[in-house]
């Protein structure tokens, strides 16, 4: 078999999703492409077929989804040992430590986002991924719901056991929980000094904040689990169900993941995200950012991928759609570096637009007649 | 047992609340009851293929007549006296002009009528009990005028489609319309918005969506009911066995200003009392603020909601107002029940058919049908069995 991933070898990748490496594979891309990859030859050029989607699809899965959903389940494990460690002996080292564990799980979980499908989403009425990211359900901010609920706990005397977290509402747990206790004190002083004081005076507070960790450490497993292991009990993983198309509704493979990117986007634009998250730590951009970049890295693929959905939308003449979506993308970074929520959130609504139509109808998969209009 | 949006997973799955925990009245029922070899079970329904309209009839993933029509349909529904003759009526999607009924074993047109001037039918019809009249749902559109965009049923003979006549349904925007079970009154979802200029967009910033009881011969209104949501459109019906109404809404969030879920499916009961069917919020998010169809099954008494832009189909029993569970299906909406198999069957834009189990939401693979050039639209007609040899 052809393997034209070795075309783009020669480009160097920092860290996976650069935006500038997109454009270079891109300009590699229109040059080789109608010499040099996808066909069943090595010349053949790349044309837009069932055969040719499903080896995009599998590569997204495999070199995106997958990879970001184990880093998360790393990160959020890494956060573990990092609050285990500052309080055995809290000090300003170990909460930036602790902190900074808590910044990679925050921009891990931006990168799983637009992937909500399977094992995040296994339960209509009670998804996993609530118990991550409470502001995903309706954009509610329940800051103030988790700061009552430290409080009391912390000064109340109830175990702060496994079955104390079990037991929470998705409200009061998940990463905004953890960002509320690592960021701020009882009096929602964000100088470090109080907030290890808090932690020394109060070591319940200790109990609450690796009581949290442990309980995301265990969804981000379940879902790396689910991806790559035993989705729902069915001892087949989730990536073998979602490649054959056993998917829970029955969705088309492409039709599930291009509505998740686009529901995701809707999400950004709808509920002001970059207003809302990551509020206290301060890193709202940087969750912007690895959000688009995810999202990106459906279209171009990932890791130097060649039969990518971009290249399958150029291989069917879909150059001026292909073009509307790279400039959206464009629009969303430059919106980032320029700190511009509003630019932000039209850049979104441009590529949620992009995602419903000009990629859907440039690799002709169709989502459906009633899913856009109803009566 | 409190369902709502604040309990856990885990008390949510330790709950069992999509179990056996529900007494209902009857208790599982068994799928895949054999048939007859002689007996095929039709459905009809609005279609879309290859960029064209259509009506198709279905059945045992063999026959699928197609018939093209010049408008994109809607509601289906059938003759209760006329089975023999496999008859089946079409309305055409909002704001339409004409109807049409097909034979509904070999998909050939029979006849069409049309609506009068300056009336825009709304989608939906049904025959009375007897099958002597056909009441359609319209409105008057006449920009302009003061009665532009008041809600109407117009009274056909079935027999040569002359309106008989017509009256007023007491709100805007009459979409589907069911006789009751008395024979003499019928029950009619106002969706409540008022037509644009160009008849298809709506206005929803005034709504005035209700539920009325109307007399089929008099036109008088005898109950009006109204939810406590004034954005939520009342647009899709069905009736169990006691009469009461069960009735799936589209709420308009474009006219709102929260973005907190509110209740998609409510039901009159036969005493009059018109509420919310209950489910926590996740489930009423999860429908982003559409059901599109819905069904009874009359011996559960189970009624199954479809939300197209959910991918799901939701259960409830409908005299305890308890929601029973829920079924995935990609682009949901069309749903009718099996008489053969005894169970709902769902259909969707992909050409599926799929048989559920009203009492544990589960699917009969075995029976699965599918239609790769068919795409079907929102609803399904009512089944025809029909037996040969």
């Amino acid at each position: 078999m052809n393997k034209p991933e070795t075309l783009l070898n020669c480009v160097r990748i920092d860290d996976g999703y650069r935006r500038h490496y997109f454009r270079t594979a891109a300009a590699i891309l229109l040059a080789g492409l109608l010499t040099a990859c996808g066909g069943e030859r090595k010349n053949d050029p790349l044309v837009l077929t069932d055969d040719t989607l499903n080896t995009a699809l599998t590569r997204i899965v495999d070199q995106t989804v997958i990879p970001n959903t184990q880093a998360f389940a790393e990160d959020a494990e890494a956060l573990v040992v990092a609050a285990s460690s500052f309080c055995n002996a809290p000090n300003t080292d170990g909460l930036q430590q602790t902190q900074s564990a808590w910044e990679a799980s925050s921009t891990g979980w931006y990168r799983i986002l637009p992937f909500l499908f399977g094992p995040p989403d296994d339960n209509l009425l009670t998804p996993g991924y609530l118990f991550i990211d409470s502001l995903r359900q309706r954009g509610n901010d329940y800051t103030s719901t988790i700061r009552t609920e430290i409080n009391e706990s912390v000064s109340g005397s109830e175990p702060l056991n496994g079955a104390y977290f079990d037991g929470l509402s998705f409200t009061k747990v998940g990463l905004l929980a953890l960002e509320v206790a690592l960021f701020e004190d009882a009096s929602e002083s964000s100088a470090d000094s109080d907030i290890v004081a808090g932690f020394i005076a109060h070591p319940r507070r200790c109990d609450y904040l690796e009581g949290l960790a442990q309980l995301q450490a265990e969804y981000a497993n379940d879902f790396y689990q689910g991806w790559t292991s035993d989705y729902q009990n069915s001892g087949e993983a989730y990536r073998e169900r979602f490649l054959r198309g056993a998917t829970d509704d029955g969705s088309a493979p492409l039709t599930l993941l291009l509505t998740s990117a686009q529901e995701h986007l809707n999400y950004l634009k709808q509920r002001t995200v970059a207003d809302q998250a990551g509020q206290i730590s301060g890193i709202s951009s940087a969750l912007m950012q690895a959000s688009i970049e995810a999202t990106e890295a459906i279209v171009e693929g990932d890791q130097g991928s060649v039969v990518t959905l971009a290249s399958l939308m150029l291989a069917a003449q879909e150059e001026s759609a292909l073009l509307s979506v790279r400039d959206n993308f464009e629009r969303a970074y430059e919106a980032i570096d320029d700190q511009s929520n509003l630019d932000f959130y039209t850049a979104a609504g441009l590529l949620d637009g992009n995602f419903k139509r000009e990629i859907p109808d440039g690799l002709a998969v169709e989502l459906g007649i009633n899913f856009s209009d109803g009566d | 047992m409190a369902t709502s949006d604040m309990m856990t997973r885990r008390q949510i799955l330790k709950s069992g609340l999509f179990g056996s925990t529900v007494l209902l009245p009857l208790h599982g029922l068994a799928l895949g009851h054999s048939s007859s070899v002689m007996e095929s079970e039709y459905w009809g329904s609005a279609v879309l293929s290859e960029d064209q309209t259509g009506f198709a009839s279905v059945s045992r993933n063999q026959s699928a007549a197609l018939e093209q029509t010049a408008f994109r349909g809607h509601g289906v529904c059938l003759n209760p006296t006329d089975k023999n003759s496999h008859s089946i009526l079409m309305m055409a999607r909002r704001p339409g002009s004409e109807g049409i009924i097909f034979d509904l074993a070999t998909g050939e047109e029979l006849s069409r009528f049309y609506a009068l001037p300056e009336r825009q039918f709304q989608g939906h019809a049904c025959y009375s009990e007897d099958g002597s009249e056909i009441y359609v749902t319209q409105t008057i559109f006449s920009p302009g005028h003061p009665d532009h965009g008041k809600g109407m049923i117009s009274v056909r003979d079935a027999r040569n489609f002359v309106q008989l006549r017509e009256f007023e349904t007491g709100d805007p925007e009459p979409h589907e319309v069911l006789p009751m079970p008395d024979g003499i009154h019928l029950v009619v979802a106002n969706g409540g918005r008022f037509p644009g200029q160009d008849g298809r967009s709506n206005d929803a910033t005034e709504m005035s969506s209700s539920l009325v009881i109307i007399d089929r011969t008099t036109g008088e209104i005898s109950q009006r009911h109204t939810l406590t949501e004034p954005k939520a459109s009342i647009r899709h019906l069905a009736i169990n066995k006691e009469g009461s109404v069960v009735a799936a809404l589209q709420v308009q969030r474009q006219a709102m200003k929260d973005t907190r879920p509110r209740p998609l499916a409510a039901v009159l009961t036969s005493a009059g009392h018109f509420d919310y069917l209950p489910a926590p919020g996740n489930l009423w998010l999860g429908a982003h603020d559409y059901m599109g169809s819905v069904a009874v099954h009359a011996s559960t008494d189970i009624a199954c909601m479809t939300t197209p832009k959910g991918n799901f189909a939701a259960f409830w029993h409908v005299s305890s107002h308890t929601l029973l569970g829920y079924f995935q299906m990609h682009d949901v909406c069309g749903v009718s029940v099996s008489e053969l198999n005894d169970c709902f069957v769902l259909s969707n834009s992909a050409g599926e058919l799929r048989f559920i189990d009203p009492v544990t939401q589960q699917e009969n693979t075995s029976l699965r049908q599918s239609y790769s050039d068919l795409r079907f639209d929102n609803h399904l007609s009512q089944p025809v069995i029909i037996r040969k040899g």
